[in-house]
């Protein structure tokens, strides 16, 4: 089912630059999404670590106690 | 007797209808830096090295040619120019509303939806997969990203690439408006966001960049060339004791580097690279990855804005300051947000994702290189 869309697909966008292939298709849709759940992942981690950095008792914070 | 003459003429001879197209080019490109102050400083070495490199016989590339040998030295192997462009780059960004407001790091991820959505699109366009990736990561908003992931990754079009990353970044105040109206409404337009940011300390501002890199190289390993001198340079700015080498940093290094930058990336605009039908696909391709940042960045907000109580309910327009283009983005967002409510001050929310989407550009770019052997088989 999946293989007919991506064929569908890639014969309806057949281009002057060259043909389309199912592995390319399927690649790139699957670097779609390692690549916004990496992104997500790094940030959520990030995050992380300002909100603990945050926390950490400075010299700042004691000063402005 | 004229034909000990003929030296003369040799460059006439050999002029041909793509070399006046790319000086065409270059003069354009020349107009946009000077007259609409479109990214000069990038603009302006490109346009006169689009002429330069494209001049009949030029002396500049070739075997001996200053210009090749830049490129070979500066960008081919090492990607010397963009990387060492990141410690400028690093050094005059203040994370400061970014560390006070860390939820924006979540836009900062999302705007980079664009990059990934251009992939599929180009794949369907026909480019390769190398040519693919390359043309997305336009949509990072970020040139030297774009132009380190493009060489990495050997791209044909890596000339219209560095174009098309630096003139939309230029169009950023035309682009984001339209693209943010098309998915918003007015009523979420004028959604009120109180800026109450948590204090920063200065072992906060130093460990941050240390710590970044760390996760960066354990989570994209390729990243970490981009987002390790990105984050050296904000460590020399943060650690207060070296300010001589931030201000170097900031300045002298950060201008001498863009000015050979833009330069040598001209080799790539020699008419018998450039001047074909994918150059023309691939500005194309910039500009959908750069409306499709926007509206991913907006479009996360909004599903954010879902499961958030009404009292802390995120102005979706502040998504779509998640991409690199810093401040551009971020006073784009605070323009339009006074237009609908005079009082709704959003720029420090919108500066806090715009500075995300530094790291989210510069991640990536990283995670793209780090995937590219598994795609393409390397």
């Amino acid at each position: 089912m999946m293989q007919n869309i991506f064929f569908t697909l890639s014969v309806l966008f057949q281009s002057a630059l060259g043909e389309v292939t199912d592995t390319d298709l399927i690649n790139s849709l699957k670097l779609m999404l390692f690549g916004m759940v990496g992104i997500l992942i790094v940030m959520i981690f990030i995050w992380i670590v300002i909100a603990v950095l945050n926390r950490l008792p400075s010299k700042d914070n004691k000063q402005g106690k | 007797m004229l034909s000990e003459f003929q030296f003369l003429i040799e460059g006439l001879q050999v002029i041909t209808w793509q070399m006046v197209l790319m000086w065409a080019i270059g003069g354009l490109l020349i107009w946009l830096a000077i007259k609409k102050n479109f990214e000069p400083t990038l603009l302006l070495p490109m346009g006169f090295g689009a002429i330069l490199v494209n001049l009949p016989l030029s002396g500049v590339i070739g075997e001996n040619g200053i210009v090749t040998w830049l490129f070979e030295k500066g960008i081919d192997v090492y990607e010397v120019f963009p990387i060492v462009l990141f410690i400028g780059i690093g050094a005059m960004i203040d994370f400061g509303p970014l560390l006070s407001n860390p939820r924006m790091l979540l836009f900062g991820g999302a705007a980079q939806f664009g990059i990934f959505l251009t992939v599929v699109l180009a794949v369907l366009l026909g480019f390769d997969m190398k040519d693919a990736m390359s043309a997305g990561v336009i949509g990072a908003a970020d040139g030297p990203t774009s132009i380190m992931v493009s060489q990495e990754l050997q791209s044909n079009y890596m000339g219209a690439i560095a174009v098309a990353a630096y003139s939309y970044m230029a169009l950023v105040p035309v682009i984001q408006p339209v693209c943010i109206r098309l998915v918003t409404t007015k009523k979420e337009r004028m959604i009120r966001m109180p800026y109450n940011p948590a204090k920063v300390s200065k072992t906060t501002r130093i460990l941050f960049p240390i710590i970044v890199t760390f996760i960066a190289d354990l989570i994209a390993p390729d990243s970490v060339a981009l987002v390790g001198f990105l984050m050296f340079g904000n460590l020399i700015r943060e650690s207060g004791c070296l300010e001589s080498l931030s201000q170097t940093a900031q300045g002298p290094l950060a201008n001498l580097i863009t000015i050979f930058l833009g330069i040598t990336i001209a080799y790539q605009m020699r008419a018998e690279v450039f001047v074909t039908g994918g150059t023309l696909l691939v500005m194309a391709l910039g500009l959908f990855a750069f409306i499709f940042d926007t509206i991913g960045g907006v479009l996360f907000a909004k599903l954010l804005n879902l499961f958030l109580p009404k009292d802390k309910k995120i102005n979706p327009m502040v998504g779509g300051a998640g991409i690199s283009a810093f401040p551009m983005s971020a006073r784009v967002i605070q323009k339009m947000a006074l237009k609908e409510d005079n009082q709704n001050h959003l720029l420090m929310h919108a500066v806090g994702a715009n500075v995300a989407g530094q790291i989210g550009s510069v991640v990536a770019g990283g995670i793209i290189l780090s995937l590219a052997p598994q795609f393409l088989g390397l």
